[in-house]
């Protein structure tokens, strides 16, 4: 699976820095390398996509620190961390911090490729979930209240009848009301609408089940 | 009154007695003398008693001559059968006396005035000045005596020459005979006149009594003018031979007084004579002792390279006896291959002798008769002695030193090594890391390559940079691992000009590492031009490192953008060259800068406290020194003072 992103990879080694550049470039990547943390964080844009190589030790910001600090400037790109030396729990910590991968060098390039293809898929599939969800909320934004409050008790498996009783309207006037709700958010059945309503965080899972009793 | 005072008034009071006593005996006895008509005698002796009294005790007792002739005078002439008799009676001899008086006073003085007193009389002139004076003194009562007579009218005026003539003579005469006699007694200085005694006193009591007994003689066979004949020229011949002996004595005596100065001076000459004898012989026997008891081989060498003395530890030390020493070049116990140079320096010592060391900087031996050679030590010290300049050489056999010596070094390398040892293993993790990274590029930079290689010919450009990158880092791996071998290697360490930036340059990559491994960072602050200094590579880099790594352990509690190192290069305003090292970490209690250096001395809990103290005694051996200060913010730094080389010595 071919993306855009690009490879961003922070080494203070000149060398190795040069043919991590190299091998990644050789299937077509793109590669970007720099030779401490803060260079990174000085060019870096949040709406790149791509992933991050990373050492763990360097002198002055070291990985972990730096992944920190993303975590902090809630930038989530994902990280594959190299190293000179297994230190378990240093890469027992950098996992639990949502690492993606914790590589020792020197490795196999099979092995450091998959993990930045996988890397980059990770990325590409949580910016396409985003921007889907950023559609959805947008059409969410065109709802006027009353059809907010049908569309969340629709979700919510009510019934026409219900609805209406509930917000003291007749059936007919409901049935129009989720007519535009369905239009609005393009949902071409009830399902797909219940689906997106779960994107935005609207239905809530069980939602259903307890308006059943 | 003072005490003493007393008996030294009677004293007085008993010369002045004393001496009117024997000025009265003598003038009763001189009357008998007298030559009719008148009171004038031949021969006055107690004029000369007075002169000598007066000369012996001082002109205080003078009383003495006035009381002396009045009574012998009042005697006589006393008659108190009328107040005008009587008074005359006591006037005539007042004034003869006075007059006696005064002329002993004038005689004493002159003679005081142009001869002295005490006099020992050894000068023939003396004498005759003596005789001379006492003489013309006589002239006063000469005067005054027959004056008085005269206007007593005790003597007609027609007679008053002929009895002023008598007067004179019989006192002189008197003086010439009694002066000498009475000085023979009392005169000053007493071992002079009292030699004289048998010599002078003897002969003229003995003639003065002849011509005595012979005028008794005469007189009383009646003829007047024969006894006065006999007495004049008898007590001429006494006076003029009391005068002879005088100055025969004198001479004699002056005579012995030379001879016993002379005598005193040749022993007085002859005793520090021996006493410089007898110095010189302790100072040569002292020499020699001193010589023989040096704990050190002493060879006495002169001028042209001869050996002149020598002492028995240098015969002990080389194997040859004395005799096969002495007159001998002293390159005889220069190994052969030295001794050109010993001559060449032998003669420049020579021409600037000064006590020194001998050979500082090189290696001495010296060479036993057997041909085997040791290591020595020699002190020179230049000795003048009549013989011209000779050179004293004391020589010490330092084998025993030196292999003391020699072992605390092995020691000291050997502890070096195990430090680094030590060291390694401490930096075994940072080590694996800097070795890791040139093996994980080669690598990656293979994996390319081969991908590169499935690419085709379009990528072949690409593919050379990369087998080059390859090539590189297997160079660097490698030179990693040489250097690694050389710094836990057991050598001794060998002393060369070293650039210490190329020094500091080949473990940048350990020491970065490190760093790393601490979580802290290097700075660098080097000079651009090259520093040279004299050292072992491996030492110099073992003090080094030791320095990086203690600053960044001291920084380990520090916050991780806080744990900075700086290494920094630079020439002191004295020319010699500066490796700092300065941390960011706590810094040291006074007490422990203090101790920083002592072996077994650490702060940390895992430290074996050696290397400090190893690096010291290193940077030591080098000349140089290793010194630790308190940054005024934060920290401590170290250091590394190394003597700089100059560029063109190479």
């Amino acid at each position: 699976m071919q993306s855009d992103g690009t490879v961003f990879i922070i080494d203070d080694d000149q060398g190795v820095c040069k043919a991590l550049c190299r091998l990644i470039q050789s299937v077509g990547l793109q590669a970007k390398a720099f030779a401490s943390a803060q260079e990174f964080l000085d060019a870096y844009q949040s709406a790149d996509p791509g992933c991050l190589v990373l050492d763990v030790r360097m002198p002055g910001l070291s990985g972990l620190e730096l992944q920190d600090l993303l975590a902090a400037r809630n930038i989530h790109i994902p990280i594959i961390f190299i190293t000179g030396h297994g230190d378990v729990p240093m890469s027992v910590k950098a996992m639990k911090d949502g690492a993606l991968d914790f590589i020792q060098k020197p490795f196999s390039d099979q092995v450091l490729l998959d993990a930045v293809q996988t890397a980059l898929a990770k990325d590409a599939a949580a910016r396409r979930k985003n921007a889907e969800r950023d559609a959805i909320l947008q059409c969410f934004n065109c709802l006027t209240p009353r059809e907010r409050e049908v569309l969340r008790l629709v979700v919510a498996g009510r019934l026409n009848k219900q609805i209406a009783v509930e917000l003291s309207a007749s059936e007919k006037t409901i049935k129009v009301h989720r007519g535009r709700v369905m239009k609005k958010m393009q949902a071409a059945s009830l399902a797909d609408l219940v689906l997106r309503a779960e994107v935005i965080g609207i239905a809530q899972p069980g939602s259903a089940s307890e308006a059943a009793t | 009154m003072k005490p003493q005072s007393s008996p030294q008034w009677a004293l007085r009071l008993a010369e002045i007695l004393g001496l009117a006593g024997a000025y009265f005996v003598l003038g009763r006895l001189g009357l008998l003398l007298s030559i009719p008509p008148g009171y004038a005698t031949a021969a006055w002796l107690p004029s000369g008693i007075a002169l000598a009294g007066v000369l012996c005790f001082g002109y205080r007792v003078w009383p003495g001559v006035f009381v002396g002739s009045f009574l012998v005078n009042v005697w006589t002439s006393f008659e108190p059968s009328s107040i005008q008799s009587l008074v005359r009676s006591l006037a005539v001899p007042g004034g003869i006396a006075l007059g006696a008086a005064l002329q002993a006073l004038l005689g004493a003085f002159l003679i005081h005035r142009w001869v002295g007193y005490p006099t020992s009389l050894d000068r023939e002139w003396d004498v005759v000045k003596l005789l001379a004076l006492g003489a013309a003194s006589c002239l006063v009562n000469a005067t005054i005596g027959p004056t008085t007579l005269a206007i007593a009218g005790l003597v007609a005026l027609a007679t008053y020459f002929s009895n002023w003539w008598t007067w004179w003579v019989g006192d002189s005469i008197g003086v010439l005979i009694a002066t000498p006699l009475a000085l023979i007694l009392f005169g000053q200085p007493r071992e002079s006149w009292r030699r004289r005694a048998l010599s002078v006193g003897v002969p003229l009591v003995i003639t003065f009594s002849l011509v005595v007994v012979l005028f008794t003689l005469a007189n009383r066979s009646g003829q007047n003018w024969q006894a006065g004949t006999v007495l004049a020229g008898g007590l001429v011949f006494t006076s003029l031979l009391g005068a002879f002996l005088l100055v025969l004595t004198g001479r004699t005596s002056k005579i012995e007084l030379l001879v016993r100065e002379r005598t005193a001076e040749l022993s007085q000459s002859n005793l520090s004579l021996a006493r410089e004898i007898g110095e010189r012989q302790r100072a040569g026997s002292l020499f020699r002792g001193l010589l023989e008891s040096a704990p050190d081989a002493m060879v006495i060498v002169n001028g042209e390279g001869k050996i002149v003395l020598v002492n028995s530890q240098t015969e002990k030390l080389f194997g040859y006896t004395r005799e096969e020493l002495i007159g001998e070049a002293v390159e005889m116990l220069v190994p052969l291959r030295r001794r050109q140079r010993h001559v060449e320096h032998r003669i420049a010592y020579m021409a600037n002798p000064h006590a020194r060391p001998m050979g500082q900087d090189i290696e001495l031996r010296g060479l036993r008769k057997d041909g085997s050679e040791f290591p020595v030590e020699i002190s020179l010290s230049p000795l003048t002695t009549e013989e011209g300049m000779v050179v004293s050489s004391a020589i010490r056999d330092i084998t025993g030193r030196k292999r003391v010596e020699d072992q605390a070094r092995r020691r000291q390398e050997e502890l070096a090594h195990f430090a680094r040892l030590a060291a390694m293993g401490a930096l075994a993790t940072g080590l694996a890391h800097e070795l890791n990274q040139p093996l994980c590029a080669i690598v990656t930079n293979s994996h390319a390559a081969r991908r590169m290689l499935a690419l085709g010919p379009a990528s072949h450009d690409e593919l050379h940079a990369t087998l080059d990158d390859i090539i590189y880092g297997a160079m660097r791996a490698g030179d990693i691992i040489q250097h690694l071998r050389d710094f836990v290697r057991k050598d001794s360490p060998k002393q060369a000009k070293l650039d210490i930036h190329q020094v500091i340059g080949e473990i940048a990559g350990f020491l970065e590492a490190d760093a790393v491994e601490h979580g802290g960072v290097i700075r660098w602050e080097l000079m651009d031009e090259p520093l040279a200094v004299l050292g072992d590579r491996i030492q110099l880099q073992q003090v080094i490192l030791n320095l990086v790594r203690n600053g960044l352990e001291a920084m380990a509690s520090q916050e991780a953008n806080g744990r900075e190192l700086l290494i920094r290069t630079c020439r002191k305003p004295t020319g010699d060259v500066e490796v700092a090292v300065r941390d960011r970490g706590e810094g040291l209690s006074k007490e422990d800068i203090d101790r920083i250096f002592e072996p077994f001395f650490t702060t940390k809990s895992n430290g074996l406290g050696v290397g400090l103290s190893i690096s010291r005694s290193i940077v030591e051996t080098l000349g140089g020194r290793l010194e630790v200060t308190l940054n005024p913010d934060r920290g401590t730094t170290f250091h590394m003072v190394l003597p700089y080389v100059e560029e063109d010595l190479s």
